[in-house]
């Protein structure tokens, strides 16, 4: 029960004679406030209060009027508030009747406990479901055994089901509190209510008024492409947008579809003519990246590789094994809307990541030999793959001990003992821990012999009993961490960084955490629901680019450069994808599974607090953006946009051309042009003053330039600018 | 904000932080220390800079620092290695499988009285003899501590320990921060820097330079690092040349717009910096040394510090008395195998520092530039079965003309299984703190005994700063 969370409450001390209230209030919740004036929407078009002051309070009844929007009050009639009016001792003392006031269709709790003390048990004495606004009062028959003092307290129902919709909201919305996904689909509420407003359906609330829908422009359908592929093409754009589809639609049929995976791409490759070397992992990562329609996949499992990282560099495996790596990166590809606990497993099991982190012949305990566990993969398991160094909050804020420290998700000891749980495994397809096969396409196996067979002690109190199965040992592990409250903030957090903004609301963390621990069908760790509520929550859809002028992330080079590739077609003419990868980590700061270590090409706690001006801001994507990167990567841009796609002096034939008959035909109408680039790359939010600059530069050179060199400009400056780099 | 050259002050966009700084160093007498809040919890260094440049030597009085960082953590413990023969006994009880043979282990000229006898690792010969020469000591068993910690207290009171002690990323970042009781994005060469910067001249780039990327170590409030690679500075194709002046043009006006997002702000910040820098820094090493033919070996280290030796010889041009650099090279966390890798990194090493100190000597700099290893931590003395895992103390290198060399500092531990400073598995609690190290070569740097705690706000729980000694004797303060 999480009453203490989802409720507000007042309190009362009922001493059995004299009497005495003190009253606070929780912190108020999210609220479904489009013109984030601070009080809710629906209230607004309900109460007809949408020019009240949040500060305010109209009816002079001491609740403010964003409160009453909290709590669903009517803000224009004095009896329309909560609170507790008072109580009384009738019958001899035998009979407590208190007297508070309710708003109608909103359920109360009253409660009680012996004392104020934080960890005292409050028992719930009473729910009441108010048929209407006023005053309510609730009789109590006090028995001999009841203590000489008892405190009450009288909760309204805020946020139940904490889907970010209160419960007078959901009340006049047809919707129920006590189940965040009761609009029958699989988003949850707010979520729901949210799509249907900007795919431009009216909602008709309680009462008779309605809140029309937003007319979807193209621009914000390019925006929230750019946040969930490898970048929208034209034709997408329109696609979209002219179909009427909503985003959870579109979602919903992206996670639909069959992954483009890896095997299927490195064996395209090999039919046209590639080496079975080092370079066909990139070949096949690229084939899939660009052409696969299941873009919201791809795109999700890029970011997973940055969380669950294994790398070439440090596991020679993964650099010279195509089969390892591109096995890899399938189970993220495949396992990107599936359950986390599950794709922890498959990674677990990974020779990929056996070798990276070490744990591939891992071996129990041998005193004799004066041998441990090697401790590599179950710490970084824990502190980067699914809970981190702190607790947390839902809403990711770290949990503090008495004396306000932070909270140490484990110690060493729990290292030392994930360690003997990760013992026993050696590649697939051996007949024994000490046999030798050289088998990178297979998962490894665990063997019991050489697994630790003693008892575990993990996190937050878990435990495994001696002499089970070496598999049972590791799934119960990995549930353990994909149970802690941790895990949810702080994966949830990854994801929204890799995505949308890089500084997500407590809220926001909130919202997405409360997904990843109940996606509605009691499922702990399902991604489709994480992905889902992370792109189609409030502060990632909005009205279009925030105004926070923290709001956004820098993009990552990588995408940008695939972004590329996808707007304009690049293709040789034998449908291969070569592109020379030897000098991306040098120039971009990124390569799919060559991060420099565990911690991935950046940290998300990366602080540019000199450039940012403030020092609560994170940005990781700026630890690459090196004085070096911040010009190579505009070189390689130029030099792919004039010459081709991946160009290599060596092997021109296969250089990826690209398309630029649509716009070529266009450069006679820059304002056109640039419309359509605008449109593709940022969204509508090119500026006038760069605008400008880029139909100078187009009549540079004394106006002598080429249509194609006109056109690589225009290009060029687009996509160097800030308005793309920072997407927002 | 320090990015900004002398010769680029003259635009109007540029000169405003520069203004600023004056400024407020003007008033800096009393009343500025409150403004300083906005910039970060430790006190702002700017204000004392004056008090270095009237207290530092005249004439040509350059020095710099070179950290070389090993990334992953060193397992130390098979770098220097007890030779006597009981301790090289223990040393073989503890570490069994990882134990290197004791007839490869390279002797000392000399042991000094009351010292272990130690060896070092076959590979580093070089090392090895400009230890000889006296251009090189070790730090025994340094680590970071927030107090001096007994076992006892480690098992009692895990609130004074390190926070996320054992991890890399925590670790790294408190090895370059000095600050292990606090979550922070000051390093004590950014504060180091910030404390000297009159010397150099205001806003001076060059201060701090990295061959490796951004890091904390020289990032502090007002200071970041100039971040370079191997091949120096880099800057957009064509970006002289008339046939993309337009593209010149354009890409300057893009960057002269503001913004209020700020990300987008901080972006066209780094690329203005990149641009404008590259031209100053690369104008200035091409007049210092045009084409060097210096070789360093060491594969990338070696490639980084050939860099760090280009950047030395043009500190006229540049106009710097004191900076930092940073290299740094990775791939030291050796779980899964020690011994063969481990080796070919010291080989690396080896060669890099030797080439880089003979080619420091040749120029005569070697008593300008002192150079230090630091790394994450040390490792654990016992096995995982080929490799060793995440430890706490381990030892360290400074190699340099200004370093009393020929002697270890600080206390090489005890190695047996359980003993007093073994927290489990033979990770060692640090009997030097990483303040202490540091503190030696930010006196040598320039800094009065008065200012240390501003660069090392710790340092006091560990060295009493009105003692006369140095906090350990390793730089010759001249």
């Amino acid at each position: 029960m999480n009453a203490n969370s989802a409720c507000l409450w007042r309190f009362v001390r009922a001493v059995l004679w004299g009497a005495f209230f003190p009253v606070f209030f929780q912190p108020a919740f999210a609220l479904f406030d489009l013109n984030e004036n601070g009080m809710g929407d629906f209230w607004e078009l309900y109460y007809g209060a949408g020019e009240l002051e949040p500060d305010g309070d109209e009816d002079g009844d001491g609740n403010r009027n964003d409160f009453e929007s909290l709590i669903g009050s009517d803000p224009f009639d004095p009896e329309s508030y909560f609170g507790v009016n008072g109580y009384r001792f009738e019958n001899n003392n035998t009979r407590l009747v208190f007297n508070f006031q309710a708003v109608k269709g909103v359920r109360y709790y009253i409660e009680s406990a012996s004392s104020l003390h934080p960890e005292a048990v409050w028992r719930r004495d009473h729910t009441i479901l108010s048929n209407g606004t006023g005053a309510i009062e609730v009789e109590f028959f006090i028995n001999s055994g009841f203590e000489r003092t008892r405190y009450f307290r009288v909760g309204q129902e805020t946020d139940e089901d904490q889907d970010g919709l209160t419960a007078w909201e959901e009340s006049v919305l047809g919707l129920s509190d006590r189940d965040a996904t009761s609009n029958g689909g699989n988003l949850s509420d707010l979520s729901w209510v949210f799509d249907r407003h900007f795919s431009g359906n009216e909602i008709v609330i309680n009462g008779g008024a309605s809140l029309p829908g937003a007319a979807r422009s193209i621009e914000d359908v390019s925006r929230f492409l750019n946040q969930a592929t490898f970048g929208p093409t034209y034709e997408m754009i329109q696609e979209l947008h002219s179909s009427g589809q909503s985003y959870a639609g579109w979602i919903d049929e992206q996670m639909a579809m069959e992954p483009t995976t890896l095997e299927w791409s490195l064996a395209s490759e090999l039919e046209k003519g590639a080496e079975f070397d080092h370079k066909l992992f990139h070949r096949g990562w690229w084939r899939s990246a660009v052409t696969g329609p299941d873009q919201l996949r791809q795109r999700i499992a890029f970011a997973l590789s940055q969380i669950l990282v294994v790398s070439g560099q440090g596991a020679d495996i993964v650099r010279g094994s195509p089969e390892a790596s591109g096995g890899y990166y399938d189970i993220l590809l495949e396992g990107s809307f599936g359950n986390y606990t599950d794709l922890l497993e498959k990674v677990t099991y990974s020779i990929g990541m056996g070798f990276y982190l070490g744990h591939h012949r891992n071996q129990k305990e041998n005193p004799e030999l004066g041998i441990f566990p090697d401790e590599n993969y179950a710490r970084e398991l824990m502190q980067l793959f699914s809970i981190g160094l702190w607790e947390l909050n839902p809403d990711g804020t770290q949990k503090r001990d008495y004396e306000g420290r932070p909270i140490p998700t484990y110690t060493n000891f729990h290292i030392t003992e994930l360690a003997k749980v990760m013992t026993g495994f050696n590649w697939g397809g051996t007949s024994s821990f000490i046999a030798y096969a050289s088998r990178p396409d297979l998962p490894m196996t665990i063997w019991d012999d050489y697994h630790d067979q003693g008892e575990k002690f993990l996190v937050n109190g878990g435990y495994i009993p001696p002499r089970q199965l070496a598999r049972k040992d590791v799934r119960m592990a990995l549930e353990n961490l994909v149970n802690h409250p941790s895990s949810g903030p702080f994966i949830g957090r990854l994801l929204i960084q890799r995505l949308v903004t890089s500084n997500p609301s407590h809220d926001y963390i909130r919202r997405v955490s409360r997904v990843f621990a109940n996606n509605g069908r009691g499922e702990r760790g399902d991604l489709a629901a994480v992905v889902r509520a992370i792109l189609l929550d409030p502060e990632a859809r909005g009205y279009g680019p925030s105004i926070d002028p923290s709001y956004g992330k820098m993009r990552e080079p990588y995408v940008s450069y695939v972004h590329l590739a996808r707007a304009f077609d690049a293709r040789n003419e034998v449908g291969s994808f070569p592109v020379w990868t030897a000098t991306h980590l040098d120039s971009l700061g990124q390569l799919p599974l060559m991060s420099p270590s565990v911690f991935n090409f950046y940290l998300p706690d990366y602080q540019p607090a000199i450039e940012l001006g403030r020092e609560d801001l994170f940005a990781p994507e700026f630890q690459i953006l090196t004085p070096a990167k911040v010009v190579s990567w505009p070189n390689l841009l130029r030099r792919d946009i004039e010459l081709g796609f991946g160009y290599l002096h060596s092997n021109p034939e296969a250089t990826m051309f690209h398309d630029f008959s649509d716009e070529l035909a266009l450069v006679d109408d820059p304002g056109a042009l640039i419309d359509r680039l605008d449109l593709m790359f940022t969204y509508g939010t090119l500026r006038p003053e760069t605008r400008g600059i880029i139909v100078e530069a187009m009549n540079g050179q004394g106006g002598n330039l080429s249509d194609e060199r006109k056109l690589w400009m225009a290009i060029y400056l687009v996509m160097t600018s800030p308005e793309y780099a920072i997407l927002r | 904000m320090q990015f900004y050259a002398k010769e680029m002050m003259k635009g109007d966009h540029k000169s405003q932080d520069a203004i600023g700084r004056r400024k407020f160093m003007g008033e800096a007498s009393c009343a500025a220390v409150a403004g300083s809040a906005a910039l970060g919890s430790l006190v702002n260094l700017s204000l004392l800079g004056k008090l270095a440049a009237e207290e530092a030597p005249a004439g040509d009085d350059y020095r710099a620092l070179v950290c070389v960082f090993l990334a992953g953590g060193n397992d130390s413990f098979n770098m220097l290695v007890p030779r006597g023969a009981d301790r090289y006994l223990e040393y073989t009880d503890v570490r069994r499988n990882l134990a290197l043979p004791r007839n490869a282990l390279l002797p000392f000229s000399q042991t000094a009285q009351g010292q272990k006898e130690l060896g070092l690792h076959p590979e580093l010969r070089r090392v090895r003899d400009t230890y000889d020469n006296g251009d090189l000591a070790f730090v025994a068993n340094v680590g970071t501590l927030q107090q001096p910690v007994t076992k006892e207290s480690y098992e009692l009171s895990p609130a004074l320990l390190p926070d996320g002690l054992f991890s890399h990323s925590d670790q790294q970042r408190q090895w370059h921060t000095s600050l292990p009781d606090r979550s922070s994005t000051s390093g004590w060469l950014g504060r180091l820097s910030g404390l000297v910067q009159d010397l150099n001249g205001p806003q001076n780039f060059a201060s701090a330079i990295s061959v490796s990327g951004v890091n904390v170590i020289q990032s502090a409030a007002g200071t970041l690092p100039y971040v370079i690679g191997p091949n120096g500075s880099r800057g957009l194709t064509d970006w002289n040349r008339a046939n993309w002046s337009h593209g010149r043009q354009a890409v300057t006006n893009q960057l002269d717009l503001e913004y209020e997002n700020l990300l987008q702000k901080a972006f066209i910040k780094r690329k203005k910096d990149a641009i404008e820098l590259n031209e100053v820094f690369r104008t200035a090493l091409d007049t210092a040394s045009g084409y060097d033919d210096t070789v360093i070996g060491g594969g990338q280290l070696g490639e980084q510090l050939k860099m760090v030796f280009q950047v030395i010889k043009a500190r006229g041009e540049l106009e710097v008395r004191r900076q930092t650099f940073f290299v740094m090279l990775g791939g030291w966390d050796l779980h899964s195998e020690l011994l063969d890798p481990h080796e070919a990194l010291l080989n690396q090493l080896d060669d890099a520092l030797g080439d880089f100190n003979a080619a420091l000597k040749g120029d005569g700099l070697s008593d300008q530039v002192t150079t230090f290893t630091a790394s994450d931590f040390g490792r654990s003395l016992t096995s995982n079965g080929q490799g060793s895992d995440h430890g706490w103390g381990g030892h360290q290198i400074v190699m340099g003309g200004a370093v009393n060399g020929g002697r270890i500092y600080g206390e090489y531990p005890d190695l047996y299984e359980d003993n007093p400073l073994d927290v489990g598995r033979g990770r060692l609690i640090p009997t030097t703190s990483v303040d202490e190290y540091f503190a030696e070569m930010a006196c040598w740097f320039g800094v009065s005994r008065q200012q240390l705690p501003l660069v090392l706000p710790n340092l006091n729980r560990f060295y009493d700063l009105t003692r006369p000694e140095q906090p350990l004797g390793f730089m010759n303060l001249g």
